[in-house]
């Protein structure tokens, strides 16, 4: 069905007798991280209380007011460094996957890899933006032999954009040691 | 009412057939004779008089040459176009060349002492698109005929052969006309018809007279050492020599006739020129469009999934469908018994209609349309079976994420087969909020589905979706339908 669409629907039947916030089965269907942050707005959730780890936010999940797709989608779905939009995001199948659509974005060419870095060092080097200079770099200066790994918890996601051939070549774990060492020997 | 009108609005002739109620009879209303009315107009550009039928078709060529007369024929392929054509009082669009065809059809009921023809079924052919629907009914209407109901012509001539379709499950049309050949398998299942598979091809009578115009132009390019190519010939001269090939094409169908001989006043710098074209010739030219439309007519069935013992009766009808060829091809390759080559062949759709006009029946859908939702699940807003009349909802829906455009995808689904996308619509919206957007769903009297929704923003812009594609059935009244039809 949904190969020869141009755009998915966007839209679910309302019951019109019963008010949005009982209508459970339209309520289930909201997506995309705006609009699950408007509907935790609607519950009273205030603005900085809307993190997926947040107690308010994890009883109502706990509630089935909202659905594991939802409590995905605030988790993962990250703006874009370059155009803002949000590239990154929960896909129709629940797998974060890249689909940055702006016209004009550069990073709509680019591989996109989430990998796990140990906080003990992103708290030496706090950070969000560059990642994919300090990996390129990284992978430079070893000229591609993997530096030495480690898996130590506990570990926060990160999303870098990478060459083509590094997505090729690199498996999430060995792209996380590369980062590591590049901000181990960072200047 | 006691009687009822039924209308062929043929490309090339168009056909009236009443029937009377009292009498349970048809009379045929077309020219004298009586034979279909040529659907051909000609506006005198100084007296803005406006002729149809024979006497225009007889004169057609003395008419276009004249420059005195705006001549227009097979106005029904161009319903929809944009074209206007100019006669010093005023510009004319299709709809009007159309509106002037009924007139004159009235006018020809009139003559034959009928009651005024002021409301008729008019049989379409499968296919026709919303546009062309809606010129067609206007046309009638400013013509002061009320089209009480469209049937769709496969149907029209099953219908007006019912009586040897009793107890028949299948049945094939085969109407091959001037513009189109047209081919539909046509089912009856609890009292309705429905047309199960349908497949046209351009390639009818006109294509065959351009092929024998090509033909004739190649032999007397060789007998007279012409140069020029067909398509360089002046286009009146062309049209004379087209006119004499259609001329020729049926006088070579009578059964003692062997050879035609088509003369012309000048063609392309020669004058007084004579060519001959025997049967065989012509036989041979045309060999390969008939076993082409043959080969058609078994892929249809096949593709139907019916084989043709199963097929009740192969109703064939049309003017191309006169062929020689064609009649003697088909006894081979359709070797059963069931083949009706019906005497009036001209008239059955439109006595087919008339049927209908009396006893009118209703249309419900053959597959259910419905909207594809956000979690890509069809939500059925009108399933198979409802009728056309009934067919009116207003469903609610909400916005699932914080956009500024609703996208509502409309599919179609025959049975448990798969839903197929048809198309959508885009409302402008306010973003994620609470928004009530009203879609509100109806099949016109045209048997088109029209979708429009309604948001809170831009409410003053309703936007809407069109598809008149659907496939339908068509309910005929009581439980036989080939009790009154003699
Ligand atoms: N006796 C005949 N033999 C062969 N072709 C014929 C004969 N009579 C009419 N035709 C052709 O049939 C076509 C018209 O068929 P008709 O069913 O009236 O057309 P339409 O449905 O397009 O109005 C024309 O191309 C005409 O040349
Ligand atoms: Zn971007
Ligand atoms: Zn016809």
């Amino acid at each position: 069905m949904r190969s020869n669409l141009k755009l998915r629907s966007n839209v679910y039947l309302r019951k019109r007798s019963v008010a949005l916030q009982n209508d459970e089965a339209f309520l289930g269907q909201v997506r995309g991280e705006s609009a699950v942050g408007k509907l935790l707005g609607m519950y009273g959730i205030p603005a900085g209380h809307r993190r997926h780890s947040d107690s308010e936010v994890i009883a109502l999940f706990r509630q089935n007011k909202l659905t594991q797709r939802q409590l995905n989608t605030i988790k993962w779905e990250l703006r874009c460094i370059r155009c803002d939009c949000i590239p990154i995001g929960v896909s129709f199948r629940d797998v974060v996957e890249f689909r940055c659509s702006e016209p004009g974005c550069a990073q709509s060419s680019t591989p996109v890899r989430s990998v796990l870095i140990p906080d003990s060092i992103l708290a030496g080097h706090p950070r969000t933006t560059g990642w994919e200079q300090i990996l390129s770099g990284a992978i430079q200066s070893c000229r591609g032999v993997l530096p030495e790994f480690s898996t130590e918890q506990p570990r926060t996601r990160i999303v870098v954009r990478v060459a083509p051939t590094a997505d090729w070549l690199y498996s999430d774990s060995e792209l996380s040691a590369f980062i590591v060492y590049g901000l181990k020997h960072q200047d | 009412m006691a009687k009822h009108f039924g209308i062929d609005f043929g490309t090339t002739n168009s056909a009236v057939v009443v029937y009377d109620d009292q009498r349970k009879s048809f009379t045929r209303i077309g020219e004298k004779g009586p034979i279909p009315f040529p659907s051909v107009i000609a506006v005198d550009n100084l007296t803005q008089e406006v002729s149809a039928g024979q006497k225009v078709k007889d004169q057609i060529i003395t008419l276009r040459e004249g420059g005195m007369h705006l001549v227009i024929e097979s106005v029904k392929t161009i319903l929809d176009s944009d074209q206007l054509w100019t006669t010093p009082a005023r510009t004319w669009r299709a709809g009007d060349i159309a509106s002037e065809l009924f007139r004159a059809l009235a006018q020809r009921a009139e003559e034959d002492n009928n009651p005024p023809l002021r409301e008729a079924v008019v049989a379409i052919p499968i296919g026709m698109n919303a546009d062309k629907r809606a010129t067609l009914r206007s046309a009638a209407d400013s013509a002061g005929v009320k089209v009480l109901s469209f049937i769709s012509e496969p149907t029209a001539a099953f219908i007006a052969h019912s009586g040897e379709l009793r107890h028949c499950r299948y049945a094939v049309v085969f109407d091959w006309g001037g513009g189109t050949l047209d081919i539909s398998v046509l089912e009856v299942k609890s009292g309705c018809i429905i047309e199960r598979y349908t497949a046209g091809s351009p390639k009818a009578g006109d294509y065959i007279d351009d092929l024998l115009a090509r033909w004739l132009h190649s032999q007397i390019s060789e007998t007279h050492g012409l140069t020029i190519g067909f398509d360089n010939v002046a286009p009146e001269e062309r049209h004379i020599l087209l006119n004499e090939s259609e001329k020729a094409k049926r006088q070579l169908q009578q059964e003692d006739a062997t050879q035609a001989v088509i003369e012309l006043g000048r063609y392309a710098g020669l004058t007084l020129v004579a060519q001959t074209l025997t049967k065989a010739t012509l036989n041979s030219i045309l060999e390969d469009v008939v076993s082409g439309a043959l080969e058609m007519l078994l892929q249809c069935v096949e593709a139907a999934r019916v084989s043709q013992e199963e097929i009740g009766r192969l109703i064939v009808v049309g003017g191309t469908s006169q062929l020689s060829l064609l009649q003697r091809e088909l006894r081979q390759r359709w070797p059963h018994p069931n083949i009706i080559f019906p005497r009036e062949a001209d008239w059955d759709i439109a006595r087919g209609a008339a049927w209908v006009a009396a006893h009118p029946g209703c249309y419900r859908m053959a597959e259910s349309i419905g909207v594809v939702l956000s979690d890509d699940q069809f939500h059925a807003i009108f399933p198979v079976n409802t009728k056309q009349e009934s067919a009116r909802s207003t469903l609610h829906f909400g916005l699932v994420e914080d956009a500024t455009t609703a996208t509502f995808n409309f599919a179609a689904r025959n049975g448990d087969e798969r839903a197929t996308h048809i198309g959508e619509l885009h409302t402008p919206c306010f973003g994620f909020r609470d928004e009530l957007i009203e879609l509100d769903c109806h099949i016109t009297s045209d048997l088109v589905f029209e979708a429009n929704a309604d948001s809170e923003a831009k409410p003053q812009r309703k936007r809407s979706f069109k598809y008149d594609m659907l496939r339908w059935m068509y309910e005929v009244p009581g439980s036989d339908i080939s009790q009154e039809n003699p």
